[in-house]
C-alpha cells in the first residue's frame, strides 16, 4: 500500500513537470482514477477486516463471562440455550380481551348490508375470537372507508414469539438453530453477552467470580498489566477453580497483546496443563504453538500446532485456524 | 392444526436465519415445508355469476399453490359436495380427503358489480377461523379472488398478504440481438398483461410509485437515456428532468414526491447520484465521486439510500442518508454486488451477486451482514420484493440463441423458487405495492 503511494506522487510529479498533450493527460486521468479506485478498495477492505477482528475479539472474550452467581461454575457462557437466557428474548402476549367471546360471529356485515349466518360454535373459543380479525371489507371501491383487517405480523425473522396457551408453540421450549446454538432475537449483538457482566462496582466480598470478572474487565479495558497480576493472583489463590484454565489463558493473551512471547508460551502451556480438556485447551495449545513460532522455535511450534487437530478433533473452529497457521507458519 | 402449521413457518424462518454463516460461503440456503393441504370448494354461482364463479376459485387455489405455504386439494378428492353457502361442512369427510383448511365461497352478481363472500375452517378442529366478503365491478372479478386469497394466506401463515398487486417489466421480442423491449404490466401471477410502450425505444428499469398510478423508467433513445414517469391512467409519458447527459436508474421515494436517478459525468467516465424534486423540479446532487454510482434505492423510511458504486475498483453496494452523508461499503463477499433494493420491510437488501462466472440473487441485513444467496446460475439478476418482504422476484436469462429472459419468483427462504408466467421474455421486474 506504501508503496503504491509512492508510486502515486510519482506518477503526479512527473504529471506536473513533463508537458503533456491533452491524450496523454487524459490517459494519465484515468489510469490515476483507476490507482484511486483500487486504493479505496483497500482501504475499504482493510477496514472491515479491522472491524471483524474486533467483533471476533469482542465475542471470543465475551464467551469468557461468568455465569449469574446463582448458576454453578460449571455452566459457561456458552450456555445461551438455558430457559434463563431464553426469557430475555420472548415476548409475552397479553390474552385478548375479546377471547371471552365465544358467539361465533366472526363475521360482522357483509359489504352490501346483509349478514352472513351464524356459523356453528367452534369447539375451541380461541379459534372463534380469531376469526374477529377478519372483519368484512365494503368492497373494493375506493370511496369505501372500511379497511381489510388483518391479522398481526408474524414473528419476523428471528424473532421467538411466545406461545399462547393452548397453542402447541414453544412455551417453555429452547429453539436450537442447525449450529447446536440457541436461536436469539435479531437485536441481540454480540456484544450484548457483555451486559451479563456483573458491574465492576457491585462485589464487596471478592468471590473467585468476581476477581475472574474483574481481571476479565482490565482485559477488555486493554489494562495489560492489571489484568496480568490479576489472573497470576486467581490462579495462585483458587488453582482448583472450573475456571482456573480459562484464567491461565486469559493471561497468556494479555502477554501475547503486549507481544512478550516467552510469558505468553507459558501461561498458554500452562492452561493445557491445568485443564486439558477445558473449553479453552484447545486454544491454548494452537496460541503457545504460535508464541513459540515468535520465539523462532519452529519445529517445536509446528509439531504443537499440528498436534491440535488430532488433540480436539471437535474442536472445529480452533482446528481451523491450526490448519491455516500450519500453512502460513511454513510447517507443511 | 393450522396454528401448529404457523408455528412450524416461524420456526423455519427462525432457524434459517440462524444459518447465515452457511451463506456467506456462497451456499445456496434453502429451506423445505410441507405446504398445508387445503380444499378451496368451487364457489356458489348464483343467476348470473356463473362464469366468474368458477374462474375465482380457480384463482385463489393458484396464488396459494404459489405462495409454497399452500397444497390445494384437486376437486375430484372431495366427498361431500358443497351446494349452499349456509350448509355446516361435514368435517369428518374433509378430513378423510386430507384437508386441513377448508374454504367455501358464494359468488353473487348484481348489474355489473359482483359480490364474493367465504368462510374459512379449520378441518381438525371444526373452527370457524373468518370469512369475509368483497364487492367490485365484475370485470375485477380476479382481484376479487387475490383479495380472499389474501386474507385466508395472511390468517393462516401470519404472514401480511401479497397477491393483490401487480408487476412492472420489460416485454423483449424479436432476435436476442436486436431484441424490442417494450414496457409492460400484468397481475402478479402473470395475469392481464397489458403492453403500454411502442418498442422504439430500449426500455429499462421500470419502478411503479408508490401509489402504482404512475411508472418511472429509463429509456435508451436513438442518441441518449433519458428517466421518464408514465401516468398509468392517462398513457402520458414526461421526461424526468432536462439533463444534458444521460440519466438512468430512476426510482420513487417512498412519499413519491422525489425521483432518484444517476447522471452520467460530462466525459462519459463517470456518474452519480441525483435526486429530483418533482414539486419544484429542483435536482440536488447526493453523490460526488470519480466512479460510477448508480442503482440507488430509498429506504422505506426515507431516510438511508443503497447504491451500487465501483469506487473501490470492483462494484459494490454502499449505504448512505438521504441527503449522501456518511456514505458505507457494506458488501465484502467474494465478488461483485450491484442493484440493491431495500425490503418493504426495511430489514434487508436484496442484491445481484457476479461471482466465480455466475450471476446469483441474495438478501443481506442493510449492515452487509447475514449475506444469504437464494439463487444462481448462468445470469440472474433484478431483484425486486414482494410488498410483505417474503418473495423476491427476478429475472433469469438462459444461453444460447434461442435463450432470453424470464421473470422468476423465490421465497426469501430460498424456498419455492418457480417461473412467472409471460408470453414473452421478460426482463428487469419491479413489484406494486399492496393495490387498494
Amino acid at each position: 500500500m506504501f508503496k503504491r503511494s509512492i508510486f502515486l506522487i510519482a506518477m503526479l510529479t512527473s504529471a506536473a513537470l513533463t508537458p503533456l498533450r491533452a491524450d496523454d493527460l487524459s490517459n494519465r486521468v484515468d489510469q490515476l482514477q483507476d490507482q484511486i479506485r483500487q486504493l479505496t478498495g483497500q482501504i475499504e477492505l482493510l477496514n472491515y477486516q479491522v472491524k471483524q477482528l474486533q467483533i471476533q475479539r469482542k465475542q471470543a472474550l465475551a464467551s469468557d463471562v461468568l455465569p449469574a452467581p446463582n448458576v454453578p461454575n460449571t455452566q459457561n457462557a456458552d450456555s445461551m440455550a438455558s430457559p434463563q437466557t431464553f426469557k430475555r428474548f420472548v415476548k409475552p402476549t397479553a390474552p385478548s380481551q375479546e377471547a371471552n367471546d365465544a358467539s361465533g360471529q366472526g363475521v360482522e356485515e357483509i359489504g352490501d348490508g346483509s349478514a352472513l349466518p351464524p356459523q356453528p360454535a367452534g369447539p375451541q373459543i380461541q379459534q372463534v375470537q380469531q376469526a374477529q380479525q377478519l372483519q368484512i371489507n365494503g368492497g373494493m371501491n375506493p370511496a369505501s372507508t372500511q379497511q381489510m383487517v388483518l391479522a398481526p405480523p408474524p414473528g419476523t425473522l428471528g424473532m421467538l414469539k411466545a406461545a399462547k396457551p393452548g397453542d402447541g408453540g414453544f412455551q417453555g421450549k429452547v429453539l436450537v438453530g442447525p449450529d447446536g446454538t440457541a436461536v436469539a432475537d435479531d437485536a441481540q449483538q454480540p456484544g450484548d453477552q457483555l451486559a451479563v457482566a456483573q458491574p465492576a462496582s457491585a462485589p464487596v466480598v471478592d468471590t473467585p467470580d468476581d476477581l475472574f470478572q474483574r481481571n476479565y474487565q482490565a482485559l477488555l479495558q486493554l489494562r495489560y498489566p492489571d489484568a496480568e497480576a490479576g489472573f497470576k493472583d486467581f490462579i495462585v489463590k483458587y488453582p482448583n477453580h472450573a475456571m482456573v484454565g480459562s484464567a491461565a489463558y486469559w493471561l497468556g493473551e494479555a502477554y501475547w497483546a503486549e507481544q512478550n512471547f516467552g510469558a505468553a508460551a507459558q501461561a498458554y502451556q500452562d492452561s493445557y496443563h491445568r485443564d486439558a480438556k477445558g473449553r479453552r485447551a484447545p486454544d491454548s495449545l494452537l496460541k503457545l504453538g504460535l508464541s513459540l513460532s515468535r520465539l523462532g522455535q519452529k519445529d517445536q511450534a509446528c509439531t504443537i500446532i499440528g498436534s491440535v487437530d488430532t488433540e480436539y478433533p471437535n474442536a472445529v473452529d480452533v482446528k481451523k485456524r491450526a490448519q491455516a497457521a500450519f500453512k502460513r507458519e511454513g510447517c507443511g | 392444526m393450522i396454528k401448529l402449521f404457523r408455528a412450524l413457518l416461524i420456526f423455519m424462518v427462525v432457524a434459517l436465519s440462524a444459518n447465515h454463516a452457511l451463506a456467506v460461503n456462497g451456499t445456496v440456503t434453502s429451506g423445505k415445508i410441507d405446504p398445508l393441504p387445503i380444499a378451496i370448494t368451487p364457489f356458489i354461482a348464483n343467476a348470473g355469476s356463473e362464469n366468474d364463479a368458477a374462474a375465482i376459485s380457480g384463482v385463489i387455489a393458484n396464488d396459494l399453490a404459489r405462495s409454497g405455504y399452500f397444497s390445494p386439494l384437486a376437486p375430484e378428492s372431495f366427498i361431500e359436495k358443497i351446494t349452499s353457502f349456509d350448509q355446516t361442512p361435514n368435517f369428518a369427510s374433509w378430513s378423510q380427503a386430507k384437508a386441513q383448511a377448508l374454504v367455501m365461497g358464494n359468488v353473487t352478481g348484481s348489474g355489473d358489480k359482483i359480490t364474493v363472500a367465504f368462510k374459512l375452517y379449520d378441518v381438525n378442529t371444526q373452527a370457524f377461523l373468518g370469512g369475509s366478503s368483497f364487492t367490485a365491478p365484475s370485470k375485477l372479478s380476479r382481484r376479487l379472488a387475490h383479495k380472499v386469497a389474501d386474507l385466508i394466506y395472511n390468517k393462516i401463515t401470519g404472514f401480511a398478504p401479497y397477491f393483490d398487486t401487480r408487476i412492472v417489466y420489460v416485454d423483449e421480442t424479436g432476435p436476442k440481438n436486436a431484441r424490442i423491449k417494450k414496457l409492460a404490466m400484468m397481475d402478479q401471477d402473470g395475469f392481464n398483461p397489458r403492453i403500454l410502450s411502442n418498442g422504439k425505444e430500449i426500455l429499462l428499469t421500470p419502478r411503479f410509485s408508490p401509489t402504482t398510478q404512475e411508472i418511472t423508467y429509463s429509456a435508451i433513445g436513438s442518441d441518449s437515456s433519458r428517466v421518464y414517469i408514465y401516468n398509468i391512467d392517462t398513457g402520458q409519458k414526461e421526461i424526468v428532468g432536462d439533463f444534458k447527459n444521460m440519466s438512468f436508474a430512476p426510482r420513487f421515494s417512498p412519499d413519491g414526491q422525489k425521483v432518484i436517478m444517476s447522471l452520467e459525468s460530462d466525459d462519459g467516465r463517470n456518474a452519480n447520484i441525483y435526486e429530483l424534486d418533482l414539486r419544484s423540479r429542483q435536482t440536488r446532487q447526493i453523490t460526488n465521486e470519480p466512479s460510477i454510482n448508480t442503482a440507488p434505492c430509498y429506504s422505506p423510511d426515507g431516510s438511508r439510500i443503497a447504491f451500487e458504486s465501483d469506487r473501490g475498483g470492483s462494484q459494490q453496494i454502499y449505504v448512505m442518508g438521504a441527503d449522501g452523508s456518511n456514505q458505507q461499503r457494506v458488501s465484502f463477499g467474494n465478488g461483485a454486488y450491484s442493484t440493491p433494493v431495500w425490503s418493504p420491510d426495511g430489514k434487508y437488501l436484496a442484491f445481484t451477486k457476479q461471482s466465480d462466472g455466475g450471476f446469483g440473487i441474495g438478501i443481506m441485513n442493510v449492515d452487509g451482514s447475514g449475506e444469504r444467496i437464494l439463487t444462481e446460475g448462468f445470469h440472474n439478476e433484478g431483484p425486486t420484493w414482494s410488498p410483505n418482504s417474503r418473495v423476491v422476484m427476478f429475472f433469469r436469462d438462459t444461453r444460447g440463441e434461442t435463450g432470453g429472459a424470464q421473470l422468476w419468483s423465490v421465497d426469501i427462504s430460498g424456498y419455492n423458487e418457480q417461473q412467472v408466467p409471460t408470453a414473452d421474455f421478460a426482463s428487469d421486474p419491479a413489484w406494486s405495492p399492496l393495490l387498494k
